[in-house]
């Protein structure tokens, strides 16, 4: 397989992905902004009465974990299901299956961007200088790339297993209600009981978020956790990528 | 390399049987129900060769189609393929209702095995031949069925394979366009192109194909000059309506 033809395919996929979206949406790409602005308001407003975790642009924290999740969230539930709802492709032609899945999470990813970047200059506008130092932005590249690999490689793993095993989209999406409170969004990592801390470091997006969200907290992440996060991420992808290409061979018997 | 086109030895393939969809739990309660659909064929095809495959409904045709065209996997055996292999099984398989014609010609070309330049190089031809004028800019829901299948006929047409393979007689859109397939396709059968034909209807596998495989429950039953094959495939199923 040439690698030209799967970028080719992966590209004309992804934009297949976005085009299709919004072709005949009044409101088109403001989409994209609109939901986690509504969850904001909503999760903000409970929240905020009741307990805010002495953060004091509580907006801005949940807005800025909100983003990331909702990349993370949707796309690993569109993913999942996708390779058999394309039965009809996968029966039909012959062509590397990893760019089902890889386009649905490359089509969110760059919603996300587009919105992290429509954020940030929001920021500018605001003056809210603690997001253009040097340092939260190289922080911010990285937990990007890291939410983009781990998101990439987790679906790879999940659509390929919900070929075999249809049950697996039910649990990715029961899965995935329980991950959001698991991980440190509406709240931050400092509201964890030290003892507890470790258990939450296993999860890299745990990581990732409070990247994102330490200029407003101002705190800031252990190195060795990123650092061991980072090496997660890598393992899973190396993992999903092997699965995958050990198992694609067999999915149109079973779609 | 070789003058062969495709070279398969000793190609079976195993389906479990699913009776509901496959889950998780039903996986680590139920027994697993095998069966065959193909069994030790081994087949050699030169470059150029013409050859029809015909056998009644759940003989494996389909199946070995497949595993030639690298959808599926077989589960022994081995094959081997020279050549780009397009199929003109189903003509609207890769097709998005929501993109216009246009962008739904580099979707499908793509995935076809076309790369961006060469779909570029013959858009035009491509959107001549589909006879779809200013519609190639609407949006494929559009479309009536008529249109989807000419705009599928074209773009496999024009994607220049070394080895083709058509399952069933293609019969797209009105009797106008039916013509101009026809045209094309015989055109396909007077070049140097490997083509493998699978129908029902013997009169055009005979005329088109100088050579038939006969396949039968998953096996090759006889493989041979058109004429001889089909003169027995008649007399045994002949014999089966006594």
């Amino acid at each position: 397989m040439n690698s030209n033809r799967f970028y080719q395919l992966l590209i004309a996929l992804t934009q297949k992905e976005i085009k299709a979206r919004y072709k005949n949406a009044l409101l088109g790409f403001l989409w994209i902004f609109i939901n986690p602005i509504i969850q904001m308001l909503v999760i903000g407003f409970v929240f905020s009465l009741i307990f805010h975790f002495g953060i004091k642009r509580y907006y801005l924290f949940l807005f800025t974990g909100l983003l990331p999740w909702n990349f993370f969230s949707l796309s690993l539930n569109k993913a999942t299901q996708r390779i058999v709802w394309d039965r009809h492709l996968i029966q039909k032609a012959s062509f590397p299956r990893s760019v089902i899945p890889l386009s649905v999470v490359l089509s969110h990813f760059v919603h996300f961007l587009i919105s992290w970047g429509l954020l940030l200059i929001f920021l500018l506008f605001t003056r809210q200088w603690q997001f253009f130092y040097p340092q939260t932005i190289l922080f911010q590249l990285w937990a990007i790339l890291l939410l983009f690999f781990f998101t990439g490689s987790l679906s790879l793993i999940t659509s390929c297993l919900n070929v075999f095993y249809r049950d697996v989209s039910f649990f990715t999406q029961a899965g995935i209600l329980i991950w959001f409170y698991a991980t440190p969004i509406v709240y931050p990592l400092s509201a964890i009981p030290v003892r507890f801390r470790p258990l939450f470091y296993l999860n890299p997006l745990s990581g990732v978020i409070s990247l994102l969200q330490q200029p407003v907290t101002e705190l800031a992440l252990p190195s060795t956790v990123l650092l061991g996060q980072t090496g997660l991420v890598l393992l899973v992808a190396v993992l999903g990528f092997r699965l995958f290409v050990k198992k694609e061979k067999y999915f149109s018997d079973w779609v | 390399m070789t003058d062969l086109a495709i070279k398969l030895t000793n190609i079976s393939k195993k389906y479990l049987l699913h009776h509901e969809k496959p889950t998780l739990v039903e996986s680590l309660f139920r027994k697993k129900e095998i069966f065959w659909a193909l069994k030790n064929i081994n087949l050699e095809i030169k470059k150029g060769d013409k050859l029809g495959i015909i056998g009644p409904n759940g003989a494996g045709k389909s199946t070995l189609l497949k595993i030639i065209a690298g959808i599926t996997t077989p589960t022994e055996g081995k094959i081997t393929t020279d050549g780009r292999i397009s199929s003109l099984i189903d003509l609207q398989a890769g097709f998005h209702p929501d993109l216009t014609g246009e962008e739904n010609i580099y979707l499908y070309g793509l995935l076809l095995g076309l790369s961006q330049s060469e779909i570029k190089a013959n858009l035009k031809k491509i959107v001549r031949f589909s006879g779809l004028g200013k519609f190639i800019d609407a949006q494929l829901f559009t479309y009536s069925s008529g249109m989807k299948l000419r705009l599928g006929f074209s773009v496999i047409a024009h994607s220049q394979p070394e080895i083709l393979i058509i399952d069933e007689a293609i019969t797209a859109g009105d009797e106008k366009f039916r013509q101009k397939s026809l045209v094309k396709m015989q055109g396909f059968f007077g070049q140097k192109k490997t083509i493998l034909f699978v129908s029902h209807h013997l009169g055009i596998v005979k005329e088109f194909c100088p050579r038939i495989l006969w396949l039968e429950k998953g096996r090759l039953k006889t493989l041979g000059p058109s004429r001889k094959v089909i003169s027995e495939y008649l007399k045994s199923s002949q014999e089966i309506k006594k």
